[in-house]
């Protein structure tokens, strides 16, 4: 299209094409800067450019330059139009829909939470891994102490193997298959109340304990 | 394949007139903008062949002209070039101003007052500013044709500085129109790149 606009220009473009160029020149101001900027080479060229000219042209061009990379720089990046457009149901609280879209949202937090927290917890990179959530799961319950232990080292040796298997981190390994098992004689050597077991996790075990 | 039918040259400008006539006025900057350059020529040559109008003073001129013309557009009957038209008007213009200007400078004699005919200012030779300046824009053209690539080199020299039409140049280059046609535009591109690029770093100086 430009190339037109260039034969415009110097006259030279078929009957057929000029009225439709001539319309969106008259409409483009992207058209009519380069416009400009093709009036400023031919008064180059020819020697007849002034300063004041040159200045008046060239300052307007690039000033529009600036002026748009600006825009683009201002504009919201992608994830930021995504949340502004979506607002996660929060704009409106009000019940009926808007309790709705509070739920949605709500389990979209609980769904992204849990898997940042799963992906975070069982990086094979972690070179200081917590404590696996498996430990504390294999302490709840009614479940017989002898069992339950097995069960649990079973467990714990499985839930190892299986994160460790693509590198060598013996050392952490040792360190929290003996951290695991002091846990799980603490559990055992602490049964107390079966309340206090049903409802069982690491902390309260150890507040019963204390 | 046939040669694709030409217009007149002047067609395009007899186009726009008659639409900044009707009132477009986009239509009349896109007139008036190909007639800027000689009119800054014009009014820098008056004002510095004793003209009571300062350098920083010639924008506003030019500025105030575009607005006598569009505003007196419905008085252009068309008997004269388009081009005369504006000359006229802007060479009054400046004229009025330098007059407005003298009152509150002594420097400005009777005798110091000059032919200010469009053709006598053309003519003159005599302002070595100007002159020094339309050079300096002209060696820049110069040197960067010069690094462009032969074919687009010659197309451009022919169609600028010769004035060939695009028929022309293809008879004369053996080329095809359309091949003219993209030849004049790369060109173009690349030197309005390399001007603004120019423009850029002589104000980064």
């Amino acid at each position: 299209m430009k190339e037109n606009l260039s034969a415009l220009y110097d006259g030279e473009l078929s009957s057929e094409e000029l009225e439709p160029l001539l319309e969106r020149l008259c409409s483009d101001e992207e058209f009519q800067r380069e416009w400009k900027m093709y009036c400023l080479l031919r008064s180059m060229t020819r020697g007849e450019c002034t300063n004041s000219y040159f200045n008046s042209v060239l300052a307007d061009a690039t000033q529009t330059e600036t002026d748009d990379l600006q825009a683009i720089e201002n504009k919201p990046k992608r994830s930021e139009r995504f949340f502004s457009n979506w607002n996660f149901g929060f704009t409106s609280l009000s019940f009926g829909q808007g309790g709705f879209r509070l739920a949605a949202s709500v389990s979209v937090a609980v769904l992204v939470g849990f898997i940042f927290g799963f992906s975070f917890q069982y990086s094979p990179y972690d070179p200081n891994p917590p404590v696996p959530f498996i430990h504390e799961a294999a302490t709840v319950g009614a479940t017989p102490a002898e069992q339950f232990e097995t069960d649990a080292i079973a467990a714990i040796d499985e839930s190892a193997a299986t994160r460790w298997k693509f590198k060598d981190v013996s050392a952490t390994l040792d360190r929290e298959m003996n951290l695991n098992k002091l846990l799980l004689e603490h559990s055992l050597f602490s049964r107390g109340p079966a309340s206090s077991r049903h409802f069982g996790s690491r902390v309260m075990l150890i507040n019963y304990d204390y | 394949m046939g040669e694709p039918k030409l217009i007149p040259k002047d067609t395009s400008e007899q186009l726009l007139v008659d639409q900044a006539r009707r009132g477009s006025e986009a239509a009349f900057k896109i007139l008036f903008e190909k007639h800027r350059s000689a009119l800054f020529a014009l009014v820098t040559k008056m004002s510095r062949s004793n003209l009571n109008i300062r350098d920083h003073e010639i924008e506003d001129v030019i500025q105030e002209t575009m607005i006598k013309a569009w505003n007196g557009l419905p008085n252009f009957r068309g008997d004269a070039k388009f081009s005369t038209w504006l000359y006229s008007i802007t060479r009054n213009h400046a004229t009025n101003v330098s007059m407005k200007n003298k009152k509150y400078s002594s420097t400005l004699y009777a005798s110091d007052m000059k032919d200010y005919s469009f053709d006598n200012l053309m003519k003159d030779e005599s302002d070595p500013l100007t002159l020094a300046e339309q050079q300096e824009c002209r060696n820049f053209i110069a040197r960067e044709v010069k690094k462009l690539p032969l074919k687009l080199q010659t197309v451009y020299l022919l169609r600028e500085r010769d004035e060939l039409s695009y028929l022309e140049i293809s008879r004369v280059t053996n080329t095809r129109l359309g091949t003219v046609k993209t030849q004049i535009h790369r060109a173009r591109q690349i030197l309005i790149y390399k001007t603004k690029d120019w423009y850029c770093m002589e104000n980064e100086k």
